[in-house]
């Protein structure tokens, strides 16, 4: 295991600790000086950004759970965020507080992925992600067809008590701390250890005495329960959900992001997560600005928007399969090197 | 541990009756009856394909034998999934090494120690006090293991790249952070020089010099199991043709015939 100078593992405690090296105190300051950068630069345009940003990372984690962790392929994820969206905006609607209908979400949403994780028991790899291939489906089907409830194609209201933007940002980036503290500490606990097992050799995890049907559809649980939370989160950024922000194709970034990312790794997440979101939002920028200047070309060029980021995901499938998180860890080797063996 | 069986030394821990396996037409094991006793270390000779990993696949549930029982805590294995029998004590390892490849050895024995762990997935995802001490509580017991089978210098490699001897070693590390109260071993010397044998052998007698469970292991090397096990049981052909002390088992004119024929 690589550490940097001057970091000791002196007790077991230590070892297994998650904030370990100086670096990781620097990063964790970088990420709050950052955070405060942009509360102060009063810019509503970053803000916004940057707490969709964090609302996916949320959700992305999730997933990451199910599928980095227990190996499990989910491409309905975006829907099982709808359930916690439609969860959330219903209950507010109706006169809950935001603090009783975000958990709620996250609990119906987690109850909805179990019961769509059933298949994972008797099937796995692609064929599970053809069976959650439906699963996306039945419920975006069932979220614009129950009118009753959910308005249907028009969307459904979302109210919250919380009218500024930077109220709101400060929200998302506490769930957001919380949740990755959660994600990492799922690792060293007996579930994390025993999706891990289970995602490396189920044989030998049953054999172990890891119950597969009960850790499968755990995973699919914890993961929708981020999603659910996640969706709440996003339908009271917008006061609004529609059907359509949760398609089959928002389903299909997050296990790009993760792709991009890195299975399995948190700062994975995080990289996957603001590569592409930043890649989307530079793009729609350039071409905005473009189009007055060459309208001509850029109405030409618009559609290869797509092409771009099938290519990123392609290359990285190909140059760097492992993700970003894999990326960094050789930069830091590299750099723990350079120019000197020893660096402070 | 097996306070229960110490207490009555004569009482076996675990009782095979009549098993027997098919696969389709195939016959792999006809009517297999044997105890493991306390404390014993029992070997499973015989040729290669005569069913002594079926034999180990029926105790930890992995086969479904047709007919017969398999007594263990009052509980019939041949009903039980997998990973309840797991639950039970029963460790085994594997004659195709099954590690989790893609962990550290530290965290397969981490992994092993699955049915030991208590804390839920909310005290998990907290990992604050009660958590912290249970994980360091396993921590601990690990690193014991560690010590045991002298793996210091691979505790944070990857599993799936060391070399074959130190992943049979990790594989043994894995299943007694089970603390198992049966260990199952299939040819755990196989593949290796005499060196590296020895070092097995020496590991697994301080296993149970220390932990004081009845071993069952399968293995090849004539001399080696002669030399450690109390007891043994000889298959060819999915039959039983032998049992007995290792002396008892040597002059057995049907064991002489077997491995001459063979
Ligand atoms: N899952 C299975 N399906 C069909 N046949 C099987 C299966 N498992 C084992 N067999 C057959 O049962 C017989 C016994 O196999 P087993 O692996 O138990 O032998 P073994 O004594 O462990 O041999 P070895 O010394 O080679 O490890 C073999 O003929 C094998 O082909
Ligand atoms: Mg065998």
């Amino acid at each position: 295991m690589y550490l940097p100078c001057g970091t000791f593992n002196e007790s077991y405690r230590l070892d297994s600790a998650i904030v370990r090296t100086k670096a990781h105190v620097a990063w964790c300051l970088a990420g709050l000086v950052f955070c405060l950068l942009l509360l102060f630069s009063g810019s509503t345009y970053l803000i916004h950004f940057a707490t969709l940003t964090a609302i996916t990372i949320i959700s992305a984690l999730g997933l990451q759970v199910l599928t980095g962790y227990a190996g499990q392929f989910s491409i309905a994820h975006a829907a099982f965020m709808a359930v916690g969206a439609y969860t959330s905006a219903i209950l507010t609607y109706h006169g809950v507080p935001l603090y009783l209908s975000l958990p709620a979400a996250a609990v119906v949403a987690g109850v909805v992925g179990l019961i769509f994780g059933l298949p994972s028991l008797r099937i796995k790899g692609f064929y599970l992600l053809m069976a959650t291939f439906a699963a996306q489906f039945i419920i975006m089907y069932i979220i614009t067809h129950w009118q009753g409830l959910t308005k249907g194609e028009f969307g459904h209201p979302a109210p919250t008590a919380i009218q500024d933007e930077r109220a709101y940002f400060i929200l998302v980036m506490v769930c957001l701390v919380a949740f990755t503290i959660a994600t990492k500490n799922i690792l060293r606990s007996k579930a994390g250890r025993a999706f891990v097992a289970i995602n490396n050799n189920d044989l030998a995890a049953e054999l172990m005495g890891i119950s597969l049907y009960r850790y499968k559809l755990l995973a699919f649980f914890i993961s929708c329960l981020y999603a659910g939370f996640a969706g709440g989160l996003y339908a009271h950024f917008y006061r609004m959900v529609m059907p359509e922000a949760f398609s089959l194709h928002s389903s299909m970034w997050f296990l790009g992001y993760l792709l991009v990312g890195g299975l399995g790794s948190v700062p994975g997440t995080y990289f996957g997560v603001i590569l592409i979101m930043g890649l989307n939002e530079g793009l729609t920028n350039g071409f905005a600005v473009l189009i007055n200047i060459y309208p001509e070309v850029t109405r030409f060029l618009a559609p290869f928007r797509q092409v771009v980021f099938g290519l990123v995901v392609i290359l990285f499938l190909i140059y760097e399969p492992r993700g970003l998180a894999n990326s960094w860890e050789k930069l830091k080797k590299y750099l723990h090197l350079w120019p000197y063996p020893y660096w402070p | 541990m097996t306070q229960n069986a110490q207490s009555h030394p004569s009482e076996p821990v675990l009782r095979t009756r009549n098993i027997t396996l098919k696969f389709g037409a195939i016959q792999v094991l006809s009517d297999i009856s044997f105890d493991i006793m306390p404390n014993e270390i029992l070997a499973i000779i015989g040729p290669n394909g005569a069913g002594k990993t079926s034999v180990l696949n029926c105790l930890s549930g992995f086969y479904r034998p047709q007919q017969g029982s398999i007594l263990y805590k009052n509980k019939d294995l041949t009903k039980l999934p997998s990973h309840r029998i797991a639950e039970l004590g029963v460790g085994r390892t594997f004659q195709q090494i099954e590690l989790f490849s893609g962990l550290s050895a530290l965290d397969n024995l981490l992994a092993g120690r699955h049915i030991r762990m208590k804390m839920g997935l909310l005290w998990g995802a907290i990992y604050f006090g009660k958590t912290r001490n249970e994980e360091l509580k396993h921590r601990r017991a690990v690193e014991e293991i560690i010590d045991l089978l002298e793996m210091q210098p691979i505790r944070h490699a990857h599993a799936g790249v060391l070399p074959y001897g130190l992943r049979k070693r990790v594989e043994l590390g894995r299943a007694l952070a089970l603390d198992p109260e049966v260990l199952l071993l299939d040819e755990s010397m196989a593949g290796m020089n005499v060196e590296e044998k020895e070092d097995m052998a020496r590991y697994i007698l301080d296993v149970h010099d220390l932990k004081k469970i009845p071993l069952v292991l399968i293995e090849h090397d004539m001399g080696l199991v002669m030399d450690i096990s109390d007891r043994v049981i000889v298959l060819e052909y999915g039959r039983k043709i032998a049992e007995g002390t290792p002396d008892e088992v040597k002059s057995n004119k049907k064991v002489i015939e077997a491995y001459l024929g063979s």
